[in-house]
Order: structure tokens, then sequence, then C-alpha cells
């Protein structure tokens, strides 16, 4: 049906658009079928038919109220995205409540299973692995049915990619492609047009992938594991399918997975450049000389910090950590619970930081921190000049005007005060609910991993913790991934609708 | 050489651009926002927002240590005044631009070296370049 141009867009506009994102999850759930008869798992059928079902109803009857909508603009874009991703892992929590539910009827099950029969359980796992966080409350994932390990590793991989990218790559879309791209905070475009790029991020993403999954087979994991593994390193997820994450493997494996961790955490606009014109000049620039140089002397940082309180923890242990937490990935090789308070709040500066923009990693990002860190650095030049002088503001060897190089920097202190403001309030809040024993070090780690899509956890994170901490992880988790600011206008959203309603009742 | 130029006329950019290639140090003085922060787009050099009467700017700019001062605004005045001052900060090298002719010898009283009415000479030059035949 064709839209009108001049519509103006509505909130069935953000319904239509949100229903065209819920096929997604029903697509997947579909795609996962096979696998329930292959691992003879057919009770699994009944939970992701219905999730199926329920995903394509929903998303087609939005589709039908929003049919003449007009198109999007920005605001309303960013809300769709906001909006859909905490819908998608509603319906992606079905699986896991459903199998809990049937399994829990024989005798046998494992209590990891028996976890999710709370629906909160349920949900915490779902918006972990849609955020690509990989927090899980999952005791023992070794005793998950094959199912459900695969939907865990299958969310955080189409979740790492963006269910936006997907759609767009996919699907034929009526909303203006570019907005949506653009809401979804990778701003950096690669080629000409929104469809070719996602285009060729989607292919990069599949063939690191399954570089990834081949590499993992080759050093020695089962296939299994090197499947669901490089799922979710590629993603920079963080959920394993063994026990202790990747301490179960041996130093040369954990060796083979630091460089697929790295991988991820470069933006894709260098990726392309790196495969396309083998421009290796690219990985030197801006935010990426400031990834490796956080990586190098981060990690040699954590290593004398721990050298300095424990002397039995390893050069590697440390580096694996310090990677892991930089780049948003979340796998581990130890138990960090047990490390130094200091350690714990390098990590926690690492996870605040993140990766690149433009990569699949959490975190504020390298950029803002790049911005943030030439604000301090033209707030003292100035103090410098003499009264009449004029300043000269470079970025990555170009010279800026002055409007241009204060409103990055603002942009990106606006987001570090919301980051950092949002962390306070959750730790408050979580301190009240975890139990004595664990510390404000632990909760702030704890709560630096949630908003920066990481995963690392102190193991406060279990299926006992109050609904309350569930929550606010969860809220952490959804609005780090999306960068905060969509979700902050989602939920104002009805505050200025209801504004506006007043302010006409007034007027007549 | 430290040399203070005064106004971002073409011909000052232009004098800009020359004497950074020769490895010259420079610092701009130029009371027009846009026009002194377009040189500073450019060259990495100190400018400096201001008039050439606003009290103490060359002590901002420095000019106990300048070598040479260029004066290359439109208005004479102004070119008048930047040579007072550089002549009371001894200065060694006085450069002009002169727009009006009559005003060559005030100019020539202080010592200074002038370059009177620049786009005469340049006119000049373009009708020099007019060969015989095409009259």
């Amino acid at each position: 049906m064709p839209v009108a141009l001049s519509t103006p867009p509505s909130i069935k506009t953000v319904l239509r658009d949100v229903g065209i994102l819920l096929h997604i999850p029903s697509l997947m759930a579909l795609i996962t079928l096979p696998l329930c008869v292959l691992a003879n798992e057919l009770y699994a059928i009944g939970p992701f038919v219905l999730t199926a079902i329920v995903a394509l109803g929903i998303g087609q009857l939005l589709c039908r109220v929003g049919s003449k909508a007009g198109r999007s603009n920005l605001r309303f874009a960013l809300i769709t995205v906001a909006l859909s991703w905490i819908l998608i892992p509603c319906l992606g929590a079905i699986p896991f409540g459903f199998i809990a539910l049937h399994l829990a009827q024989t005798n046998a099950t494992s209590p990891t299973v028996l976890a999710f029969q709370d629906p909160w359980n349920a949900l915490f796992e779902s918006v972990s692995g849609f955020t690509s966080t990989g927090l899980s409350v999952t005791l023992r994932p070794t005793e998950l049915p094959y199912s459900l390990q695969w939907w865990r590793s299958f969310m955080e991989w189409i979740g790492g990619i963006g269910v936006i990218v997907l759609v767009l790559a996919i699907l034929e879309p009526s909303t203006d492609a570019y907005q949506l791209y653009t809401a979804e905070g990778r701003q950096k475009l690669i080629g000409l047009t929104v469809r070719e790029t996602v285009r060729k991020i989607w292919w990069i993403y599949l063939i690191y992938t399954a570089l990834t999954i081949a590499w993992f087979y080759w050093v020695g994991m089962p296939w299994w594991e090197a499947l669901n593994h490089g799922l979710t390193a590629v993603s920079i997820g963080g959920f394993t399918i063994t026990n202790n994450s990747m301490a179960a493997y041996s130093p040369m494996i954990q060796l083979a997975i630091v460089p697929t961790m790295v991988l991820g955490a470069i933006s894709f606009s260098v990726h392309h450049q790196l495969i396309r014109h083998r421009q290796f000049a690219a990985l030197w620039q801006g935010q990426h000389k400031a990834l490796w140089l956080l990586l190098g002397t981060g990690a040699v940082g954590l290593f004398l910090e721990n050298q300095w309180n424990d002397a039995t923890i390893g050069w590697f242990d440390s580096l694996f950590q310090w990677f892991s937490a930089v780049v948003t990935s979340g796998f581990t090789t130890a138990n960090i619970s047990t490390w130094s308070p200091g350690a714990k709040l390098l990590l926690t500066t690492a996870m605040i930081m993140g990766g690149t923009s433009g990569s699949l990693v959490g975190g504020l990002k390298l950029r803002r921190v790049v911005f943030l860190w030439k604000g301090i650095v033209w707030r003292f030049q100035r103090l410098w000049l003499r009264p009449h002088q004029l300043m000269r503001y470079t970025l990555n060897g170009k010279v800026v005007l002055e409007s241009e190089a204060l409103c990055r920097v603002e942009s990106a202190a606006v987001l570090a005060i919301l980051w950092l403001g949002l962390i306070g309030i959750s730790v408050f809040v979580l301190l009240h609910i975890v139990p004595p024993e664990y510390t404000i070090a632990d909760v702030l780690f704890e709560a630096a991993s949630a908003i920066g899509s990481v995963g690392l956890s102190m193991g406060i994170v279990v299926p006992d913790l109050s609904w309350v901490g569930k929550l606010v992880l969860i809220l952490l988790m959804w609005m780090g991934r999306l960068e905060i600011i969509p979700v902050l206008l989602l939920l104002l959203a009805p505050i200025g609708h209801l504004n506006a309603v007043l302010n006409q009742r007034i007027r007549f | 050489m430290y040399i203070i130029v005064v106004g971002a006329s073409p011909e000052g950019s232009s004098f800009i651009e020359l004497a950074l290639d020769n490895g010259h140090r420079l610092a701009l003085i130029e009371p027009d926002e846009a026009k002194a922060r377009s040189v500073l787009q450019k060259h990495d050099i100190e400018v400096f927002q201001a008039n050439i009467a606003t009290g103490g700017i060359l002590d901002e700019a420095q000019a106990h240590q300048a070598d040479a001062i260029l004066a290359a605004t439109n208005d004479d005045s102004a070119n008048l005044m930047a040579m007072f001052l550089g002549q009371q900060y001894h200065i060694k090298t006085l450069i002009s631009m002169v727009n009006e002719s009559q005003h060559r010898s005030l100019f020539e009283k202080l010592g200074v070296e002038v370059l009177v009415n620049p786009e005469a000479i340049v006119a000049k030059h373009l009708y020099r370049m007019l060969s015989p035949k095409s009259f």
C-alpha cells in the first residue's frame, strides 16, 4: 500500500515499525525447530512454535493497525528501537519459561532448568541475550537442553548485529532506512547507501562468524561448543555452554579466543577498509589508537595490580579478563570475584569505556572517551591563551570549527553523565538487595557490566536474586545497549503527550 | 624570524603562507572573527582577534620579540598606527601596505618600507602583459 509522504509520523508509525521488527524472533524460533528434532528434544517444539506464533501474531496485528501511518522521523525511529528492544526479549523469554515448565513435570530435572519457571529469570536471560550482554541466571549451562543452549547463543548473535540491521537487509522497509540505522548507534557509513552498508556489515559479520567457528573447531573445541562459542564470541556476547566459561579450556584454546574478541571491537568501517582496500593505517587512527593503548597499558596495569595482591594469578589471566572487559565480551578464564578491589575497579573502568564505536561493543565507546579527553586538553589550552588569542581545535589531525568541537565534547559529556548517573542510582538500589558479603566494589562492577553489555559477573546475578535486582539490571542492559537516549525518549513520550493533551484542554 | 602580521587581507594571508613555507614564526592580529578563524583553519599560528587599536594587543603578541611587523589592512589609519606602535616596540623591520598614494610620505617619515596601492601595481603588471600587437 503506498504511503503518503506528507503524512506526519504518529504513534501508529511506531506500532507498525515495531510490528515489522517482531517478525524477527518469530523467524528465529522457526529456524530453531529443526534443531529440536535433531537433538531429540521434541518437547521443545511446542514452546518454540508458540513463540513463533505469538511473535508473528502480534507483529502482523501491529502492522495492520499502522498500515496507513506516515513515515518515521528520527524521534519516532528512536522510540521504535527502544520499544522493540524490550518487546523482542519478552518474546524470546517464552521458550525458557515453557520448556522449564514442561521439564519440571519429570523427576530428574536439574535446578538450572527449574529456575526458569520464574518469569523474571526467563526475561533476564532473554534481555541479556538480545542485548548481547552475557550476564546469566543459568547456574550450569551444560545442564540446559541443547535447544536452549542454542537459543541463548542465537539471541546474542542476532542481538549483536542488531535486529535493526537484520530487518533492513532482509525485509523491504517502508520506514526511512537511514533513520532507523542511525538510531541504533552505528553512525559511520561504510558504503554509499544505507541498504548497501547494512548488506556489507551483514556479510562481514557472516564471514567472521564462519571463520571463528572453524577456528575454534580447529584449535580443539568440540564442534557443538565451537558453534555456540563462535556465535557468542563474534557478537561480543559472552554466553557460554560450559559451566565455568572459558576456564573449561586449555590455555592454548584460551589464547585462540583473544583475537576473536578483539575482532569484534574493531569498527565495521575499519573492517571494510582492511578487507577491501588493505588499508592497515586505518587501525592506527583516533579511537582505534586509543583502543590499542587501552588494551596494552591496561593489561600491564591489571597484571601489576594482581601481582601486588596475589602473585598466583598468572599474566595470561590478567590479560584475558582485561581484554574481555574492554571489548565488553564477558568471557572469563578465572574467578574474578576473588580478585582485589583494586583489580575490580580497574576492570569496572574498562567496562565503562568499552571498545570503539561503529563496532559490536557496548560501553560509552572510545570515540566519546577521546572527545572527553580532548575536552579536558582544550579546557587547559584555553586557560593558557592570551586574552584576544583564538583557539585552534584539532581532531584526528583535522582542524575543526569551535562549534563542532564543543558540540562533540558536549554530547559525549551528556552521555557520560547519564551513564555514570544510572550506574550510581542502580548501585544504590542494588546495595539494599544483594547479600551482605558483596561490597560496593562488587555491586559497582555488576552494574557497569550490565549497562556496558559486558557480562562479567561478581556472582550477584543468580536465580535467587530478588526480582527488584533483576529488574534494575534488565533496565541497565536495555538502556546501555541503546545508549540510553532512545529509552529516555520512550519513557518520556507519555509525559510529553499528556502535557500536550492538557494544554489543549486548557486552550479550548 | 618572528613576524607580526596585522590584517588578514588577501595580501596578508598570502604573506603568511609564504613566510610559513620559509620557516618563520608568525602571529596575526585581525578584528574580524570569520577572517581570523579561516586563517586559523589553514595555518597553525597564533591568531589574536582584536583591532590594532586595542590597548596592549602588541604586548599580547609579544612584540618585543618580533623582528618584523607587516601592516596589511585596507585602512591606512590602522596601518599607520601599527607602524607607530612597531616603532615604539623597537621592531627592526617595519613594512606597510599603503592604500592611498597621498599617505605615502606619512609612512616614509616613520622609516617604513611601503608598498603603495597594491591594486594599482597588480593592474600595471597585468597591463604590461598585453602584447603591443593587441593595439
